[in-house]
């Protein structure tokens, strides 16, 4: 039966998570985005929320959450600050990627000890962006004995500083020419290199680094995932896209939020301009695209906890989502003028973070492709992708 | 809980409607399209199933298919139920036999007499229509501002006026008609009644020629000094000494309005499957196309706003089922549904390239049917209105 009730579990988890947002993110957002950092006592209270490894299989001591409750959840967390979001402690992105792949034994190893205390990881899977993407990675992974040795650049990596292992991929041509594989690597391997951090339009709380591997050994069984083509790569990827949409669905939230409290209290020309419908049918524009993304991303989730074949589904709810996130949070700065385009207000930055967020996970090229093929059958026809 | 999954009953229901739609609507459509009218024996086989205007819209279905003991799920139904059978022919939904647009208010408002008397018309086997005649040559979206009077005279009203666009407003047995009796009194001012067919002073005007939906009847509707009896007053007297009149008026939409997005929806998929059967022809013979990733990108783009369009249409259904107020959502899903139809529509015209031009080969039909799912049932712009006001609501401002 269709229902868009939330189980009484659910409506716990939701109000848990947007209390966080909105008495711990909410308020130290900015300084976060200056500091380019979230204190310890943040990270540590995120931590002791479990709020770190709600999807993570209860093997690793996680809460093991359905894809709708992490959608509803991650939202809330989006809702108070992305940016923080990214900073915060846990496997994050490198999670979902190793949940996509890894055997169970290898989830629990890889994933246990998050759970346990404060620990980060960090996903360095695309080049030359910080997605996955993997048509354009060049480094490549040599097998050297029974071991690996990884060589090559990964020009953007979200949360390299501080991470306790990474998730790389690297070209395997003894599996086939485009054919790539992803290994864990653990911080201060041999060759392993940080560079410089960089400077970045959104999300600053979260750090971005350069990440050179020159010659990194790794053990036989630091491989998670071999002879994937680039196609199978974006598919593993899935979960972390849902989770990305629909923080970016809490980010524009919290735009829409602001712009129609703006609109409701700036007066122009003798009355409020939410009087004026150049402003409140945007508005109005603003809230229905997020409200029809939240439907489809709910869907998505549904039926990716349904064991359902999403390669429609997904992609089309993510594209969905980010469509909605851009367009409302540019649409906030839009409407509060002069005074959305400087800091004393939030929405320049939720503009800014919405647009560095699309830019995690698959990109829109690349989602736009798989849906479209999946939409038309055209990938189960045999066609070539 | 949250939950996307049809229940075997809806899912069966969609199933048997897609089938009809498929084997028996959709064919007889071109047709329909150029004679302005379904041909009456499918309205009669629609009737024999069970399906009625009145059952799409507020639930029920063929065979009386309705939510039994459990959870109500009637306007669940019936969007699904709309969605289905305007992917065969938006004209045959607005063509199906019952109370239309009508059965809401006199539902919503009638005293048990009334109802008796005006909907128990339709349990025969006759083929009859209601319908609802609010809107005014100047009074299209400013409903507020109708200026069709009626001036009580002993046991009766009389009623001066014109209505327009009035869907199957000359074949109905009745039409609900909004009137004022003081324009001075605003909306307080409107009455609603139930003017029957043959009544003295009342008469079709013409029938309206549309680029589109043109097997569905469009009438102007003529009072001049009309006269109707005062138990034709829906509600009787007392129901209206508050603003009643205007808010049944408003009522009727929380409801109607996402039945017509998902009737949107049910056009667009079927301008989206059909670009999608020619781009696959095409590109499975392996033609060479320099569009081949536009052409992808646009079946993906199409696909995903339909999808998110029907995901409003649900939950505006839901809502009402669990009698949660859904005017925002169900203006939402009509504006949404109502601009991704045209998009989609006019998209799939693109991806067919010239089969898009041609009649038989459905798509411009599609296209022209569209266009009024953002005009009708409210403009997208009332929509707008009317979720920009809710929002502004709920920060304790009104605007």
């Amino acid at each position: 039966m269709i229902s868009f009730a939330l189980s009484d579990d659910d409506k716990g988890l939701r109000d848990m998570a947007h209390d966080f947002a909105d008495t711990r993110l909410r308020p130290a957002a900015r300084d976060c985005e200056r500091a380019g950092a979230v204190p310890a006592a943040l990270q540590n209270e995120y931590h002791d929320l479990g709020l770190d490894v709600l999807a993570l299989p209860e093997n690793a001591g996680g809460a093991g959450l359905g894809n709708v409750s992490l959608a509803i959840v991650q939202e809330e967390l989006g809702w108070g600050d992305a940016g923080m979001l990214h900073a915060m402690p846990g496997p994050g992105l490198f999670g979902y990627l190793v949940m996509a792949t890894a055997a169970a034994e290898t989830q629990e190893r890889l994933l246990g000890r998050y759970a346990q205390g404060l620990a980060h990881a960090a996903v360095a899977v695309g080049e030359p962006g910080p997605g996955y993407s993997g048509e354009l990675v060049e480094t490549t992974a040599v097998p050297d004995g029974d071991s690996y040795r990884l060589h090559g650049h990964k020009r953007i990596v979200l949360g390299a500083e501080g991470a306790d292992q990474y998730l790389v991929a690297a070209r395997t041509p003894q599996d086939g020419e485009s054919a790539m594989s992803l290994f864990v690597v653990a911080a201060g391997t041999d060759g392993l290199k940080l560079g410089a951090r960089h400077r970045t339009l959104g999300l600053e709380a979260a750090a971005f680094h350069s990440l050179d591997l020159d010659g990194v050994l790794i053990p036989g069984d630091a491989l998670v995932a071999g002879g994937l083509t680039p196609a199978q790569l974006e598919l593993v990827q899935g979960r972390a896209d849902l989770v990305l949409a629909a923080e970016a669905l809490g980010v524009a939230r919290a735009a829409v939020e602001y712009a129609s409290s703006y609109a409701a209290t700036r007066k122009a020309f003798g009355q409020l301009i939410a009087a004026f419908q150049g402003v409140s049918f945007y508005l109005a524009d603003m809230a229905t695209q997020l409200e029809a993304a939240r439907g489809l991303l709910w869907q998505a989730a549904w039926s990716l906890d349904q064991g359902q074949d999403v390669s429609y589904l997904l992609p089309a709810a993510v594209l969905q989502a980010y469509e909605a996130a851009l367009f409302a949070t540019n649409g906030a700065v839009q409407l509060l003028g002069g005074h959305g385009y400087v800091q004393d207000h939030p929405v320049e930055k939720w503009m800014r973070d919405v647009r560095a967020l699309t830019l995690l996970g698959g990109h829109r090229d690349r989602l736009t492709w798989a849906a479209g093929m999946a939409a038309a059958g055209l990938a189960s026809a045999g066609v070539k992708s | 809980m949250i939950e996307f999954e049809l229940s075997p009953q809806q899912r069966q229901l969609k199933e048997f409607l897609h089938w009809f739609a498929e084997q028996q609507v959709r064919p007889a459509s071109l047709e329909a399209d150029k004679n302005h009218d379904t041909p009456l024996p499918l309205l009669q086989q629609a009737k024999a199933m069970g399906l009625s205007m009145e059952s799409v819209p507020s639930g029920g279905g063929p065979g009386g298919v309705e939510g039994g003991q459990g959870e109500r799920q009637g306007n669940r139904i019936g969007v699904i139920a709309a969605e289905e059978l305007a992917w065969g022919d938006a004209s045959f939904v607005l063509n199906l036999p019952g109370a239309g647009l009508g059965g809401p208010p006199v539902r919503f408002m009638g005293t048990p007499e009334q109802k008796e008397r005006f909907l128990s018309i339709f349990n025969g086997p006759e083929l009859r229509w209601g319908a609802y005649a609010l809107t005014e040559p100047e009074a299209g979206s400013d409903v507020a501002g109708i200026r069709t009077t009626a001036r009580k005279e002993g046991d009766h009203y009389i009623l001066n006026g014109t209505k327009t666009f009035i869907t199957n407003g000359a074949k109905a047995s009745w039409n609900v008609v909004f009137a004022t009796v003081d324009r001075n009194l605003g909306r307080a001012g409107h009455r609603a009644f139930v003017v029957e067919k043959g009544t003295p002073g009342f008469r079709v005007g013409r029938i309206m020629d549309k680029m589109g939906l043109r097997a569905s009847e469009t009438a102007e509707l003529v009072f001049d000094n009309c006269v109707v009896p005062v138990e034709n007053l829906l509600g009787g007297e007392e129901r209206y000494l508050q603003r009643e009149g205007f808010k049944v008026a408003m009522q009727t939409f929380d409801s109607s309005r996402p039945t017509v997005a998902a009737m949107a929806v049910g056009i667009a998929r079927a301008a989206y499957e059909r670009a999608r059967e020619i781009a696959r022809q095409n590109l499975m013979l392996g033609r060479p196309s320099p569009r081949y990733a536009a052409i992808v990108e646009a079946l993906a783009t199409m696909a995903r706003k339909i999808d998110a369009a029907r995901l409003l249409v649900w939950k505006a259904a839901w809502m009402a089922d669990a009698r949660v107020p859904n005017t925002k959502e169900a203006s939402m899903s009509k504006a949404y549904a109502g601009q991704i139809g045209m998009e989609v529509c006019s998209m799939a015209i693109d991806v067919a390239a010239g089969a898009g031009l041609l009649h038989d080969e459905y798509l411009e039909k599609w296209f022209r049917d569209i266009k009024v799912y953002d005009i009708f049932e409210g403009t997208g712009q009332i929509q707008r209105l009317v979720v920009s006001r809710r929002i502004f609501d709920d920060l304790g401002v009104r605007i």
